[in-house]
């Protein structure tokens, strides 16, 4: 087990250098740079042109004028000592940038996550269980929609259903008079009121396909023999149910858990952008339209570590769950 | 009415399990599918009776209606399952099928095991917690007396090293020591009837010899009555006192193991022992085999369910009628027009 472990860590440390190189290239493939982004908005927005030795100036000061590989090495060298980097377009460490929007991120993926598993294990379950019922027939059309719906065009009919029936614009996550107060009473409040839209939101697609997997499954497991034997052996059909098919049917979807920790993040970006929420989602999308490479790198590499980071996590959780697993690799 | 209540009486010690006219039907789309339609066999105490019969005879549908476990679309539609039980009877087929009744003679009074041991135990709970929860659920014992017991049963079912098997999971056991696993489990509540649906079919030959040989010691030790459920003519001859010869859910021989084997009346179970090989037998001589295959089970056709494989099949009798169950000899029943 320890081996196993210490080799997973090993692995994790490759995937990120890979992750990183991949991250660096899609930044850089769009034509032009951080500099010739700049330059083309000044000109679109302000109608400036310039001139010649100014740009040059300008790639020299931000270093892109200096090979691929050089900025590469430069930009993993310091990310690799914990040095995020400036935004170029914001002038300001990025570690500022994120750490302004990490915490509300992650209050929000977290209820997020744990509203797809409230809602999506107990009617998954309930859907497996009384198949073909009218109930199984009505969540199995919820999760289709759910599944179908674009997370915008949800975001898009909440806000518009809030503001008609409740009466208030759901926008954001605080009222006007608390955007720019610091923290109280009122605006945590304020707060709450706000949360549930983006967490219903960002949920539904995860909650709708966890349905369909639950379901699916259970249902398999339902069907086979060591059910029926439980069930002769004179069990309860409650505690049966809980005790063996769902607790197998779980380990798929165990080992799917860490994933959704950096779809939550990114998942959220248009959801974010559509409802005005402060996470990172808009941020990276925003570095990503201006070239903005070491803000962007910095957010898809962190992304990347907590995809890494959820997968070792889901592998070992199933390992602990599955003794299945424990002696195939303790085999190894 | 009387007479049948003095009957009851007097097998009160002998008789531990009455069906009578017993029909189970899956609803399908298709159709009504008659899985048992209208069995009944009574068994005594520590008897073993075999239930033998092709593929989809009905012959486990029968085994799981006694523990009321019948998949779904099946229902029990009609019959009584009369179970003596300390000098009360109950009617099994009368139960709520997940009631708190039926759980308490599940696993306790009546226990089963299964065809496949791959898949007969959970995978991810060991064969001791396994064990251990059926032992818990119908005896007011602790924990550590559970496990005592869940050893001990394992010792007697013939598994080396109990102590580490018990919290060893089913996938690191073998074929066999699994099936010995499922019926510690099975014995460990001290059943007064124990049903084996198949229980040696998906193992080796030699394997299959141990098992076998391993049911009748426990029989022996514990004094259960055992229905045992196979298409395997051989093993029924090793264990059973008495045979039940099913045919597309109908019973259509029922007497004890020497008459069938020796004096066998139904064309269907004459034709069974025919095709079993024999030893001594001239070498590459063909074995003799039924004509024909099972016919669908959705709307049978009218008259004895037997009739299109039949050698002795008369028409205008057999494709007209249905031939009932009767008697003739002492305990030697059978349904067919030739012994009217």
């Amino acid at each position: 087990m320890l081996f196993y472990v210490i080799r997973r860590l090993l692995y994790m440390i490759i995937i990120l250098f890979l992750l990183s190189v991949v991250a660096f290239i899609i930044i850089q493939l769009p034509p032009g740079d951080y500099v010739s982004a700049y330059v083309a908005e000044m000109q679109s927005m302000r109608g400036e042109r310039l001139a010649e030795e100014e740009i040059i100036a300008l790639r020299k000061v931000y270093g892109v004028d200096r090979p691929m590989y050089v900025q590469y090495s430069k930009w993993l060298w310091k990310l690799s000592h914990g040095n995020f980097g400036m935004s170029l377009q914001l002038q300001r460490p990025v570690i500022d940038l994120i750490a302004e929007r990490l915490p509300l991120t992650v209050l929000i993926c977290i209820l997020a996550t744990i509203f797809t598993y409230a809602v999506g294990m107990p009617i998954g379950i309930y859907s497996a269980i009384r198949q073909y019922s009218i109930g199984d027939y009505f969540s199995t059309v919820f999760g289709f929609i759910g599944l179908a719906v674009p997370n915008f065009l949800l975001a898009l009919i909440l806000m518009f259903l809030f503001y008609k029936y409740f009466g208030f614009s759901i926008g954001g996550l605080f009222s006007l008079q608390y955007m720019d107060a610091s923290w109280s009473a009122g605006k945590f409040i304020d707060m709450f009121k706000h949360l549930p839209i983006p967490v219903i939101v960002i949920g539904t697609p995860g909650a709708a396909a966890l349905i369909r997997t639950m379901r699916g499954c259970l249902l398999d497991e339902l069907r086979k023999q060591y059910v029926i034997t439980a069930r002769a052996k004179g069990l309860e059909e409650r505690t049966l149910l809980f005790k063996y098919p769902v607790r197998v049917a779980i380990n798929p979807i165990i080992s799917t858990i860490g994933w959704t920790l950096p779809w939550l993040i990114s998942g959220g970006t248009i959801t974010s952008i559509v409802l005005g929420l402060p996470t990172t989602g808009p941020l990276l999308f925003e570095a990503l339209l201006k070239q903005d490479m070491e803000l962007a790198g910095s957010i898809l590499m962190i992304l990347s570590f907590l995809t890494v980071i959820g997968t070792f996590i889901s592998d070992i959780l199933l390992v602990l769950l599955d003794p299945r697993i424990r002696y195939e690799k303790s085999a190894v | 009415m009387d007479f049948e209540n003095k009957t009851i009486l007097n097998n009160k010690n002998i008789t531990l399990l009455q069906v009578k006219n017993l029909k189970v039907y899956f609803y399908l789309e298709e159709g009504i599918l008659k899985a048992v339609d209208d069995v009944s066999f009574d068994i005594g105490r520590k008897k073993v009776l075999g239930i033998v019969g092709e593929s989809g005879c009905g012959k486990s549908v029968t085994a799981q209606s006694i523990l009321r476990i019948v998949p779904h679309p099946g229902r029990t539609v009609e019959g009584e399952i009369l179970l003596h039980q300390n000098g009360n009877l109950v009617d099994l087929a009368r139960l709520n099928p997940s009631g708190r009744e039926i759980r308490a003679i599940r696993g306790k009074e009546i226990a089963m095991i299964f065809q496949e041991p791959m898949t007969s135990l959970s995978p991810i709970h060991t064969i001791g917690n396994q064990i251990m929860e059926a032992v818990l659920l119908h005896r007011d014992i602790s924990q550590s007396e559970a496990r005592e017991l869940t050893l001990e049963m394992l010792y007697k079912v013939g598994i080396s090293n109990p102590h580490q098997r018990i919290d060893e999971y089913s996938y690191q056991l073998s074929g066999g020591l699994r099936q010995r696993a499922m019926i510690a489990m099975a014995l460990s509540c001290n059943p007064s009837l124990l049903i084996a649906d198949e229980p040696t079919t998906a193992l080796d030959v030699t394997v299959q010899a141990q098992i076998l040989e391993l049911m009748k010691e426990l029989q022996r030790e514990f004094g259960m009555s055992i229905i045992y459920i196979t298409h395997n003519l051989g093993v029924i001859a090793e264990i059973s006192d008495e045979v039940l010869v099913m045919y597309l859910g109908k019973a259509i021989e029922h007497a004890n193991i020497d008459e069938i084997f020796h004096n066998p009346l139904h064309p269907y179970t004459i034709g069974l022992l025919k095709s079993i090989p024999k030893v001594g037998k001239k070498a590459r001589t063909r074995l003799e085999a039924i004509k024909g295959i099972v016919p669908p089970p959705l709307d049978l056709p009218r008259g004895c369910r037997f009739y299109q494989r039949c050698r002795e099949a008369k028409e205008g009798i057999c494709n007209v009628d249905n031939p009932s169950l009767i008697e003739v000899t002492k305990g030697h029943r059978v349904s067919c027009f030739l012994y009217k």
